[in-house]
């Protein structure tokens, strides 16, 4: 190629690869939409928040729906009515304490919101949890260093099931510290950091009914340094319909922005206006029931492993917990370990 | 309904055979003067000499009798009463040309045309020729002058043929360099693209940037957006019908080459045959090699190849077999490759039985086979989908006085395997996944008649009839009625056998257009047509990815099914200097396939659970003028068109805008385009066109939540939005080298400038959260002024 084309196929190369800019696009003002977003489980502590839809590219605060009569009921003609709680935004909580549920109870959300306008869901069963068969953890460098963690249930064959996990963990992390007395001593140097996996894992035995489901991976713990790591995997029972809601949430947010994308869509759940069937709120109200089960590896056969992140590891100056969010000195447990 | 058309076209066959008394057959071919070639689908006018008492002195007066299309192979034929006539002979990119004839007895004519070169009337794409606007029954049919093609403002040094139909109104793309095209608000999958009669299923080369058939190997190109011919069937939209140049008297050579391929052409002639070797290649990595560094992964290459071959073994009996071959390559920087290519073949045997009366015999292959190398590591694997499809069809003409009668039929087997999932490299930890084969088989018959019912009025009237069988193996799931479909919903599973049917469609197509002549020179011309499509793109985004699949109609499936109406009003002015018409356009279509919020398509085995039936409707306005003759030609074109589409499920929750009509992707009410060629001497031509859209509808975030401890984007309604306006300039120096028509060694340059001002117009925006914000992006594919030139010689 001759030194007069090169410009040329400069040139030519710009454009084929196309230009991205950021822009601004006139964007519709739609009235606020409801969100809700509830769980409740066969353990204490239901979560409930109600909150509205606020202006795409505002800053990231949520906007709360006050004051709504919200009532969960019991298709035995129970009701119980959950009040908005002070200085958190959009939580609702039983009035009553004690509040506690039922396996092989359904139960149904009902709210009347300031305009007049009442939603509510149909009853959602809550049944009976699966117990988690067993957790394995296993080393990978794979996508990094860190502690897979697997896990093996037994799906019951009588009933349809679906799944979703969530893990949550503490793993070590090294600081410099903080110098204590004259000497070389020093505190604080190492702390517990806080894992938590928001991402979607959600599973249906539709192909797989009354199996044993093996080898599902259900969170990665970070590995930094050698030592203990504290892992808990929740393992929700989830119904048909939330599973379908999960995996609708699941890819939207895969969505990258390439010529592939799928088309956007709402994610519309089961909280449905009880006088216009075509207003459908945001969100889901889940029942389901939770198992969790605990799982400690140690990280200190990994020596090979260990070695070879000597020397890379990023060790902050001062004290542990300030160098990362969300950590504890590794001398106290986290709480609940 | 049926019946009434059944006994209509069986009064018609049988008026139509019993009016040939004192009439004479009048047979012909029409060639190129030069080449000896014969032009397909020439115009033939049949003019009687009248006498008449003019001014008291006996004169003699032209009356139009009727007028001809040749057939693909330049040839016609037609009863006439016995007299005195002047026949016309016209056609695309050619000189017309006039013969006083005796008609006494049955005669043979040969009529050649030069072609015109530098001549002023060569105006790109037409519509048809001179007083074809106004005479012809056909409506809302392009032409392509495929010659002209390489001397408009064209990108990156490639002619291109879909390029050239965007020009024309009616016609769309969802943005540049997005595969495929919209013909009247439909969808890119509801286009029959013919390649000698093969199916091409996808038409795109570099991802969409151009057509993935070599304008230089093409003969002609005929699109028909409304009433297509009876013969043709199974796509909703539009025909787009392409021959290649199978048959030359004259060797002929040809080579070229621009920014990103080069092609060659060789024709070579021999006793009683001859044979056409096209081929294109390109290398695109020149370009891309250049990149910046993040940029530099992404690799790309295609060719395609085309090859003919004619041998006639007597005067009546010929043979033409055609073949074709493409393949695309795309690799991005990251973790995939995309691959896809056509391979298509017919055989074509023609015998001229008597002289009114000839018989085609076909054998069709396409196959095209598309997929994805995934390249991350301990992850790789191939994804590799194939469509084939086997034809065997026969096509029955009789002429007539006033009519030309038409029948046939044929049989199409699909086989579609959707998806075959392979790891490839040892340490893949993909598991081979593969979904069971499709199989199906269409059935379809027609008949149809061109009648000229008298001078003025002429009708065109056909009747197809089409089946379709699903006879795939596999699993066929039921589901219960009571709910949405889902997975979870299957109330029991059966296992068909591959070969049996588990489905079966099918039904009469009727295809009617007639002209009423107002004066010599306006005209009133109609249509209405039903379609019905069998084979479906499943597609999630907005164009044509080498990741969407076809899909046959099946259980679950129904088969799409349109009516189009049209109507229009042709006038020619100034001699046939200026050609105008309007028309105006309604389509109803039904059984759409949209898709579920959020559907997930690829390698699913229960597509069904993701798909929901739609129905649409487009209607709109085209007006065109168009000067064919003088220094300056070009044409001015402005059509107001809309397309909506709808999604009523029983299920409220499957309701996409609550069940609303809302714009289809294709919907962009007003489109202009100007096309302007200006001769300026020596051989040069300056070409400049212009096109102005309306932006393609987008959804557009309208609020936003916080969910799952993550922010959320709101997409409240589908298609609610719309991408800024369209709009493009582009200009060409094209200098041809011939300063006569016979010349056979000559070259022609083509200086283009595409997207002169530099307009960043975007195919896509989209949104992304930006630190805690959500921000809108733009994404524009030639969003700059893109210079290139080609040159190609022949000899």
């Amino acid at each position: 190629m001759g030194t007069w084309m090169r410009p040329l196929v400069l040139l030519l190369t710009l454009l084929l690869t196309g230009c991205l800019d950021p822009v601004q696009v006139p964007l519709r003002q739609e009235t606020a939409q409801l969100v809700v977003e509830g769980l409740l489980t066969n353990e204490a502590n239901p979560f409930l928040r109600l909150s509205l839809t606020s202006q795409f590219g505002s800053s990231y605060e949520i906007e709360p729906v006050q004051g709504a009569y919200v009532e969960v009921r019991t298709t035995g003609g129970e009701a119980i009515v959950f009040r908005p709680v002070p200085g958190e935004v959009g939580i609702y909580k039983p009035l009553t304490t004690g509040f506690t549920t039922r396996i092989g109870q359904a139960y149904s959300l009902y709210l009347k919101l300031l305009d007049g306008r009442e939603f509510g869901s149909e009853p959602q069963l809550l049944t009976a949890p699966i117990p988690i068969n067993e957790l394995r953890a296993e080393f990978t460098d794979k996508p990094r260093y860190g502690f897979q963690v697997y896990l093996d249930v037994k799906d019951p064959g009588n009933t349809e099931n679906h799944y979703r996990w969530t893990g949550r963990g503490y793993h070590q992390r090294r600081s410099k510290g903080v110098p204590v007395g004259f000497g070389t001593a020093v505190c604080c140097d190492r702390c517990w950091v806080l894992k938590e996996d928001q991402s979607v894992n959600s599973f249906s035995d539709a192909l797989v009914n009354g199996s044993l489901i093996t080898q599902r991976s259900v969170f990665l713990s970070p590995f930094y340094i050698l030592g203990k790591h504290l892992i808990e995997i929740q393992q929700y029972s989830i119904s048909r319909q939330a599973y379908q809601y999960w995996n609708r949430y699941k890819d939207q947010q895969k969505r990258t922005g390439t010529i592939f994308d799928p088309l956007p869509a709402p994610l519309l759940g089961n909280v449905v206006n009880l006088n216009d069937p075509k207003d459908i709120a945001l969100g889901f109200f889940e029942v389901a029931s939770v198992t969790r089960k605990r799982i400690e590896p140690v990280a200190s056969t990994q020596g090979v492993i260990a070695a070879n992140l000597t020397g890379n590891e990023y060790i902050p100056d001062g004290d542990c917990t300030s160098g990362f969010p969300f950590a504890i000195y590794i001398s106290e447990m986290p709480p609940g370990w | 309904m049926t019946k009434q058309l059944f006994s209509l076209l069986f009064l018609t066959v049988v008026l139509a055979t019993s009016v040939h008394a004192q009439t004479i057959l009048l047979t012909g071919e029409v060639r190129n003067f030069h080449s000896q070639r014969p032009i397909a689908f020439a115009t033939i006018s049949v003019n009687r000499l009248v006498k008449r008492v003019m001014n008291g002195a006996q004169a003699n007066v032209r009356e139009e009798y009727t007028t001809l299309s040749a057939d693909s192979s330049g040839r016609f034929s037609q009863r006439v009463p016995v007299g005195e006539y002047v026949i016309e002979a016209s056609g695309v990119g050619y000189s017309r040309k006039s013969k006083f004839i005796n008609l006494k007895t049955d005669t043979s004519l040969q009529l050649e045309l030069s072609e015109q070169t530098n001549q002023l009337d060569d105006v790109e794409v037409k519509s048809k020729r001179a007083e074809d606007n106004v005479k012809s029954v056909e409506s809302s049919v392009i032409r392509v002058n495929v010659q002209n093609i390489k001397k408009l403002p064209i990108v990156f040094g490639e002619g291109d043929l879909i390029k050239a139909l965007t020009l024309q109104p009616g016609v769309t793309t969802v943005g540049e360099g997005a595969g495929g095209f919209n013909v009247r608000g439909g969808k890119v999958d509801q286009n029959l693209v013919l390649l000698d009669d093969a199916p091409i299923f996808n038409t795109s080369h570099l991802l969409g940037l151009f057509t993935s058939i070599n304008t230089e190997a093409v003969q002609n190109a005929t699109l028909y957006k409304a009433v297509m011919p009876a013969r043709y069937g199974g796509r909703l939209s539009s025909l787009l019908n392409i021959t290649t140049k199978a048959t030359t008297t004259e060797a002929k050579r040809a080579i070229g080459a621009g920014p990103i391929s080069a092609n060659a052409l060789l024709q070579q002639p021999f006793k009683n045959g001859s044979v056409m070797v096209s081929g294109r290649a390109a290398y695109p990595n020149l370009v891309l090699g250049a990149l910046p560094k993040r940029f530099r992964g992404s690799k790309a290459s295609f060719y395609d190849m085309n090859g003919a071959f004619q041998y006639r073994f007597s005067p009546k009996h010929s043979l033409k077999l055609t073949g074709y071959q493409s393949g695309d390559r795309f690799k991005f920087p990251e973790d995939t490759s995309y691959f896809w290519g056509s391979t298509a073949a017919t055989a074509q045997w023609s015998s001229l039985l008597t002289e009114r009366l000839s018989v085609n015999v076909k054998g069709i292959l396409s196959n095209y086979q598309y997929g994805v190398n995934g390249l991350g590591e301990g992850l790789e694997y191939r994804l590799t989908s194939t469509n084939r499809h086997k034809e065997i069809r026969a096509d029955v003409l009789y002429q007539l006085v006033r009519h030309k009668l038409e029948v046939g039929g044929g049989v199409i087997n699909y086989r579609f395997s959707p998806a075959t999932v392979k790891p490839t490299g040892t340490a893949s930890a993909v598991t081979p996944q593969r979904l069971t084969d499709e199989l199906g088989q269409e059935l379809s018959a027609y008949v149809s008649d061109e009648w000229t019912i008298s001078k003025r009025v002429s009708v065109q009237a056909g009747l197809r009839y089409a089946q379709f069988q699903n006879r795939s193996g596999g699993n066929l799931f039921t589901y219960d009625p009571d709910q949405p479909r889902t997975v979870e919903s299957i109330i029991d599973t059966l296992t068909n056998s591959p070969g049996t049917p588990s489905a079966t469609y099918g039904g009469l197509e009727p295809r009617v257009s007639f002209k009423i002549e107002l004066t010599d020179k306006a005209s009133i011309k109609g249509g209405y047509s039903r379609t019905r499509q069998f084979v479906h793109l499943i597609t999630n985004t907005t164009a044509i990815s080498p990741i969407d699949y076809w899909k046959l109609s099946g259980k679950y499936l129904q088969p799409q099914v349109a009516d189009q109406f049209s109507l229009g009003y042709y006038r020619n002015m100034a001699d046939n200097t200026y050609e105008t018409y309007v028309e105006g356009f309604y389509k109803d279509m039904n059984q759409l396939v949209e898709y579920k919020d959020g559907a997930s398509l690829l390698l699913n085995p229960h597509l069904e659970t993701e798909l929901l039936p739609a129905v649409g409707k487009a209607y709109g306005v085209e007006v065109s003028i168009q000067k064919n003759t003088g220094r300056l030609t070009g044409n001015v074109s402005y059509t107001w068109s809309r397309s909506w589409v709808a999604v009523q499920s029983p299920f409220v929750a499957e309701q996409v805008n609550r069940g609303a009509f809302y714009p289809s992707l294709y919907d962009k009410p007003h489109n202009i385009t100007l096309l302007g060629q200006y001769f300026l001497g020596s051989g040069w031509t300056f070409s400049g066109t212009f096109t102005y859209q309306s932006g393609r509808p987008i959804t557009y975030p309208d609020g936003q939540y916080s969910y799952n401890q993550s922010l959320i984007f709101n997409y409240s309604r589908r298609n609610a939005d719309r991408l800024p306006d369209f709009h493009r300039l582009d200009v060409s120096f094209s200098r041809d080298s011939r300063r006569n028509k016979t010349q056979k060694t000559y070259n022609i340059v083509n200086i283009s400038f595409y997207n002169l001002y530099a307009r960043k117009n975007p195919y896509s925006i989209f949104f992304r959260q930006y630190l805690e914000v959500g921000r809108a992006y733009r994404l524009a594919v030639l969003g700059t002024i893109v210079p290139s030139v080609t040159v190609t010689k022949y000899w």
